[in-house]
């Protein structure tokens, strides 16, 4: 049956029944009148013959002084116009909202959060620092990255796993080939080279092969022949690939960044890119020009920074929360635990995803200034923050994910116990449902304040 | 051999500059007529260090105007 319409039939039983009771009301109110009037005659006969009779009077209990049901309610109930089901209906949407709101101490936060990831990001992260392959150029308003320069200072001495970690994708120089290869660039050109799990695969594959996979200078997929396999090798491959990359990340040129094969491939031209560039292109001059794993790394302490700070204030207020009533989620049902983790979670992502925006914002004014102060595609590029991109864009498709899940549940159950509320106040007060009704700002349920 | 050399140079600035080799190169060019850009010419100038072994870098390669630069870079190695 259509919600509507039942509303409609049980709103005409009401009115019968109360109706029906009005009239019983009614004959009930005669009656005691009637027996009040024969109780003064009586009286008033026994004075006439000289004695005083006290004649019963009708009982106070059988004499409602209140109508038990009550016309407001039940024209309420049943005459409510197209209009007022919608307001209805559309109060009872606005009931939960999908985000917790904020209160002055998350804005706070989320600021203060925000502004030290954008001076991590120009101190620490900064843009690369040069190699022999990044022009000199004047002007740059973006200093060199303080923890990138230090991780790029690091040089452990792992020839030893060099020499252990022997791989066919290794050769640095095809002389007479288009390929491109040089000892600058042969790593972010090779697949096996790439320290994700495509380039997991491709080193697998090379090491099994014998072969040797990746991309020319140019984005060209090249797969050439190189050393056979040997089975002890085949069999240590996981093990091979993985010492070889970590022997080549502390090197003068260190690792291509995670993913870049996949980019290698796109032979995309880029807006904005000078000669007409490609993708492919642009992830390789980069390299060249300094943007590698340690640079990457490096950049990952803003992403980091906002996600453990913002993270440790939700646990210290969490526990702040529960510590007023600890006993409430021990209390609370199934429904309202499930509710309570649905919204902790869309809080926290809603706080991750505006610390993150901040910062991400900030990095993109960063390329701009640098852009602007050079002039110079590489010189802006180089001062993106990939880590934080990625970060930002995770956390976005979350926050949307937040924002539009499922909330039948978290409407019914912020209703009904907003009813109850409502019910209480009603018994509270004599009978008049305006109560229920009443306008302005109200709390859900879930103790967050909503405007009707 | 320098001839030898010339030729594989050019080559390396045909593929990296994207020029069309009709007409053979002229010492007196200018690269920046060939309207290639910087990453392009740095592009060449790693090329030219993995093939001839002559050190160079981004700035130094930027420096060399001329086609016949670039041929006097390689000559003595050659």
């Amino acid at each position: 049956m259509n919600p509507n319409d039942e509303l409609d039939s049980q709103g005409k039983r009401i009115r019968e029944a109360s109706n029906d009771v009005h009239s019983l009301h009614k004959m009930q109110e005669e009656r005691s009148d009637y027996i009040d009037a024969l109780a003064s005659r009586i009286e008033e006969l026994a004075r006439g013959l000289g004695c005083q009779v006290n004649a019963p009077r009708a009982d106070d209990a059988e004499r409602p002084a209140v109508d038990p049901m009550l016309g407001d309610l039940v024209a309420a109930a049943g005459m409510l116009s197209e209009e007022h089901r919608r307001q209805l209906d559309d109060e009872y949407l606005r009931s939960v909202k999908a985000i917790p709101p904020m209160d002055d101490l998350d804005r706070f936060v989320i600021i203060t959060v925000g502004c030290m990831a954008i001076l991590a990001d120009f101190l620490l992260v900064g843009v690369p620092p040069k190699t022999p392959w990044t022009p000199t150029i004047e002007g740059g308003k973006v200093p060199v990255g303080w923890l990138s320069a230090r991780l790029k200072d690091l040089r452990p001495e792992l020839g030893w796993l060099e020499r252990l970690c022997r791989v066919p994708y290794d050769k640095s120089v095809f002389p007479g080939s288009d390929i491109g290869f040089s000892p600058v660039n042969h790593r972010v050109l090779s697949f096996g080279h790439d320290p994700s799990p495509f380039g997991y695969v491709f080193g697998l594959m090379d090491i099994a092969s014998g072969r040797m996979s990746g991309t020319a200078y140019d984005g060209r997929v090249f797969n050439i022949d190189g050393v056979s396999p040997d089975w002890l090798r085949v069999c240590l491959a996981p093990l091979l690939w993985l010492g070889h990359l970590i022997s080549d990340v502390a090197t003068p040129m260190g690792l291509p960044l995670p993913g870049s094969s996949l980019f290698r491939i796109l032979r995309i031209r880029v807006p904005y890119a000078p000669d007409d560039e490609t993708i492919s292109d642009v992830v390789r001059v980069l390299y060249q020009q300094g943007y590698d794993l340690r640079h990457y790394l490096a950049g990952g302490i803003v992403p980091g920074l906002i996600e453990g700070l913002i993270r440790l204030y939700v646990f210290l207020r969490g526990v702040d929360e529960a510590g007023e009533d600890p006993r409430a989620l021990i209390r609370a049902n199934l429904a309202g635990q499930q509710i309570a983790r649905m919204r902790s979670s869309a809080r926290l992502s809603s706080l991750l995803f505006y610390c993150h925006s901040i910062a991400t914002t900030a990095n993109a004014g960063k390329v701009a200034l640098q852009g602007g102060a050079t002039g110079d595609f590489f010189e802006a590029a180089r001062a993106v923050n990939f880590a934080q991109w990625q970060m930002f864009a995770l956390r976005s498709v979350q926050f949307i994910r937040a924002t539009l899940r499922d909330k039948d549940l978290e409407h019914a159950v912020a209703n009904r116990q907003r009813l109850e509320a409502a019910w209480e106040a009603f018994e509270l007060s004599s009978g008049t449902a305006e109560v229920l009704y009443e306008p302005g700002i109200v709390e859900n349920g879930f103790g967050e304040r909503i405007i009707l | 051999m320098k001839a030898g050399a010339t030729t594989q140079l050019d080559q390396l600035m045909a593929r990296y500059l994207r020029l069309d080799l009709v007409v053979p190169l002229r010492d007196d060019q200018e690269i920046s007529s060939f309207g290639a850009a910087n990453w392009r010419i740095i592009d060449l100038a790693i090329a030219v260090e993995t093939e001839f072994g002559v050190p160079l870098d981004a700035d130094k390669a930027l420096a060399l105007k001329t086609i016949g630069d670039w041929r006097a870079l390689v000559r003595p190695s050659a």
